[in-house]
């Protein structure tokens, strides 16, 4: 019953939540989702409303303290009731709509159940099960149900008021634990050492399969894949190697921007000729968090969140340099850009006197002796920054995400949608990343970028053409480069050899040349901004014509930028 | 709407020597000519807020040009439009885009069947008849064709039309512009323009001024639905300035647009889809907007549910 969930129902399931809560700042602890992938409404209003009312470290603590029990499961969906009801009574004022929220839940629950099968139905804790069908069914208005006197005790107690505190509710539910339960043994993960966000993710699981199971409905980490999911992944280790890299690089990169239909198109189109046994994986670089299955992949990830450190270590070091950088481009640009988009003249019945038209008035009744600016001029223009993110440029990683934020921002200053893209290829798989995107107001996330693996510079710019869909009608790309494209994927031998030749030197620089060639002809404005040695300065020229700027140090960057930029807004016009 | 408006200043709490103030300048500018007097703009919503009310028409009687900024549905041009009826004079509008050149808002030579002659735009007009203008999102345009402005809105108080003749501002005469920063496609207004405006920075209606204002439109409002309509609007409000949302959602028009339709027998859920979930057009983002509003009211509410007062 379940589906994969793509990216966007974990974002609107994400809103749901945050909504609830009243704010954006926090990061959803959990999620719920139908058995159908869609956003479970009601629960994830809960969740919300668990951050906005309570405490939710003490709450988290709670969970974590009896998650090593194994009646784990079944306490978290009692405790679930109890917190569902005290949050109910707080809201209620509020937001009078979820008592009919809550209500369409109820009828959905007992919807649900009856699409239960007997091992299901048998796998649940009968008096956890029992609660619940009161619980649902009081609020869905059936007649009261008959129930024991242990029972009632127990609903009555897990009827929460509105009016507890964390504090007060965490007593109350340990109480129920200890009275109801017969339970004791509750630890602290402080005290026994064991960190709590590996607790949290047992109780993650706990709930979640509670959910899978009991109303088919899944509640999972707020980023990342559900782990009922990544249980599938290693259950599939047996598959071919193909896969496994897949998965590793879904790990390091994250989960790929395009649906699988997608992306065997995009492969189809663009992994032929010297590409044709490479992959691609559009990301936007997250790495998914601490149940990452391959060790390999774990290291790199606290690799990435060093160098990330690092970059902004060294853009609040450089902050002066930097602000001075923007605000030097963005007078350049500025300037440069109104002239750009100055409109052309168009005839029209008024405005300017268009002298040498004059007579056709008199003559021959016409009119068009005007001239008028023409249709309105869009902001048609958008940018794109390819990064190199590959091992070559470890050295200088800093200074390359500090240029690139220098750009964005100033192109973002004088309103230019831009879109920040860095690419390396690993295993085989050409991964472009998306650091920012056109609509992000914010560059921060510029600084995750990160130098590692190779670079098949033909194949990734072949592939950037689907991340500017989004992009105006005229675009420019700006590329920061060694200008020295290398990949450990080898390209077909030529017609007549058996051997596979190695994606470098020429060969690699030819098949660079061609995928700009072919950028240029999809009406792309191309040049690069160079960073590397002299020794690679005549691939720079071979590649990239006469658009490109050599920068020795970032204080250079706004004079080159603003003259390659000048230089390509120029032809561009003409 | 028919409004007392010297007396609703004074119902806001506005200080008295600033409707004293008003009173005096509309008496000292009386519009006599009856084309000018259907240009005075009978609001049809007020704007309640003391503290902007305030700055407002002490910048204007100071003779000062008013530039409103900030986010959407702050009420800029509602503000604007009250202004003028506030101090009794006519208005033009101008929404400005990329292509608005100084020829449109000046004047532009135009052929009368017998000879090229002048025809007035609307800064002109108002110079000369003493208007109130609202420059509507002057960001848009470009600042080459804001240029023209300069003299209009500084010490000099003339406009040179080349060819025709020096117009002199009109004592009367007011220039008030808005814009939103940040928008797609927008400038930041040069030094020199915005030197010749005072800045008043619109705040976000508070709660107390929100439900004025729609209790002021629907007095028959229940008091209950009717801070559910205003949650509903800070929620969208607070999830467009995260950028989870475009602002478009955030639209209090549409929100007094939805009530109307409801008053008018349509059930809230196809009302606030037509008039707030539909304003989007990306699907996912209609969805979440959706969702904020399924948080807050149910979709089968009548008239008679909302307008029980």
């Amino acid at each position: 019953m379940k589906t994969k969930r793509t990216g966007s129902m974990q974002r609107r399931a994400m809103n749901q939540v945050w909504n609830a809560a009243g704010r954006y700042d926090c990061e959803a602890p959990f999620l719920a989702f139908k058995p159908d992938g869609s956003p479970d409404f009601y629960l994830n209003t809960v969740i919300g409303l668990a951050i906005r009312w309570l405490d939710t470290e003490a709450l988290n603590a709670f969970f974590a303290s009896y998650a090593h029990s194994a009646r784990a499961r079944a306490l978290d969906m009692l405790v679930w009731l109890g917190i569902e009801q005290c949050l109910y009574e707080k809201e209620i004022p509020d937001r009078p709509m979820l008592a009919h929220m809550r209500r369409q839940y109820a009828e959905s629950f007992f919807k649900e159940e009856e699409t239960l099968s007997r091992q299901e139905m048998m796998a649940h804790n009968p008096r956890v099960y029992e609660q619940m069908r009161f619980r649902w069914g009081e609020v869905r208005g059936d007649r009261p149900f008959l129930m024991t006197p242990g029972a009632k005790r127990l609903f009555e107690k897990l009827q929460i008021p509105g009016s507890c505190d964390t504090k007060e509710l965490i007593g109350q539910l340990k109480n129920i634990l200890i009275d109801e339960f017969r339970f004791r043994d509750f630890r602290l993960g402080a005290h026994e050492g064991i960190p709590v966000s590996a607790q949290l993710s047992q109780i993650l699981r706990n709930v979640m399969r509670r959910d899978a199971r009991m109303q088919d409905s899944l509640i999972v980490r707020g980023s990342g894949t559900s782990a009922e999911q990544r249980a599938s992944f290693l259950s599939t280790r047996e598959l071919a190697r193909g896969k496994e890299d897949e998965e590793y690089i879904r790990t390091c990169f994250g989960e790929c921007l395009y649906d699988q239909a997608q992306m065997t198109v995009l492969e189809n189109a663009l992994c032929t000729g010297a590409h044709e046994s490479c992959r691609l994986w559009y990301a936007k670089g997250e790495t998914l968090p601490d149940e990452m299955k391959h060790k390999e992949a774990k290291l790199l990830a606290a690799d990435i969140r060093k160098q990330h450190e690092k970059n902004t270590a060294f853009y609040q070091r450089s902050s002066v340099m930097i602000a001075a950088g923007i605000r030097q481009l963005t007078a350049q640009l500025d300037a440069l850009l109104s002239t750009f988009l100055e409109p052309l003249p168009e005839r029209a019945r008024e405005g300017t006197l268009d002298a040498a038209r004059a007579y056709r008035m008199k003559l021959l009744d016409d009119p068009y002796v005007f001239t008028h600016p023409g249709d309105e001029v869009e902001n048609n223009l958008s940018v794109d920054i390819l990064l190199d993110a590959s091992s070559s440029r470890a050295s200088a990683q800093e200074i390359i995400a500090a240029q690139a934020y220098v750009l964005a921002r100033s192109l973002t200053r004088c309103h230019v949608p831009v879109q920040v893209e860095a690419f390396r290829s690993v295993k085989g798989f050409t991964v472009l990343q998306l650091l920012k995107s056109y609509e992000d107001a914010d560059c921060n996330r510029i600084f995750r970028y990160y130098a590692a693996g190779w670079n098949r510079d033909g194949l990734a710019l072949g592939a950037l053409e689907k991340l500017t869909e989004k992009g105006a009608e005229k675009k420019l790309l700006l590329v920061l480069t060694d200008a020295h494209p290398n990949d450990s994927q080898k390209m077909p031998p030529e017609e007549g050899s058996v051997f596979a030749r190695e994606y470098d030197g020429f060969a690699a620089v030819n098949d660079t040349i061609e995928a700009v060639g072919s950028l240029r002809e999809k009406q792309f404005m191309v040049g690069a901004i160079f960073t590397g040695k002299t020794s690679y300065l005549e691939n720079l020229h071979a590649i990239y014509g006469r658009y490109y700027v050599r920068i020795r140090k970032t204080e250079q960057l706004a004079v080159g930028a603003g003259t390659l930029l000048a230089q390509m807004l120029r032809e561009l016009k003409n | 709407m028919d409004i007392d408006i010297l007396q609703f200043l004074e119902q806001e709490g506005i200080a008295s020597r600033l409707v004293e103030g008003v009173k005096e300048f509309r008496a000292q500018f009386p519009v006599r000519e009856e084309e000018f007097r259907d240009r005075i703009p009978v609001p049809e919503y007020l704007y309640y807020g003391k503290d902007v009310w305030e700055k407002a028409i002490a910048a204007l009687l100071a003779g000062e040009n008013l530039l409103l900024t900030g986010p959407k549905a702050t009420g800029k041009n509602v503000l604007a439009e009250n202004l003028a009826y506030v101090f009794g004079r006519p208005a033009w509008n101008v929404s400005f885009h990329i292509s608005t050149e100084a020829s449109f808002l000046i004047g532009a030579d135009t052929y009368d069947g017998d000879k090229v002659v002048f025809r007035p735009g609307p800064i002109y007009l108002t110079a000369q008849n003493g208007g109130f203008v609202v420059l509507d999102e002057i960001n848009m345009a470009r600042n080459e064709a804001l240029a023209v402005l300069h003299s209009a809105l500084d010490f000099r108080h003339i406009i040179d039309v080349p060819g025709y003749k020096k117009v002199r501002v009109h004592e009367a005469a007011r220039f008030i512009a808005t814009m939103n920063y940040g928008y797609a496609g927008t400038r930041d207004l040069n030094a020199a323009l915005a030197s010749r405006f005072v800045v008043l920075n619109m705040p976000v209606a508070t709660e107390k001024d929100l439900k004025k204002l729609i209790t002021g439109r629907f007095p028959a409002i229940n008091d209950q639905i009717c801070d559910q309509f205003m949650k509903l609007f800070y929620e969208l409000e607070k999830k467009a300035s995260h950028a989870d949302i475009s602002d478009r959602a955030v639209d209090l028009r549409g929100l007094l647009d939805a009530l109307r339709l409801i008053e008018k027998g349509i059930a809230s859920g196809a009302a606030l889809d037509m008039c707030i979930v539909n304003k989007t057009f990306d699907p996912f983002e209609q969805q979440l907007v959706r969702d904020v509003v399924s948080a807050r009211l149910p979709a089968d509410l009548t008239a008679e549910d909302v307008f029980t007062a």
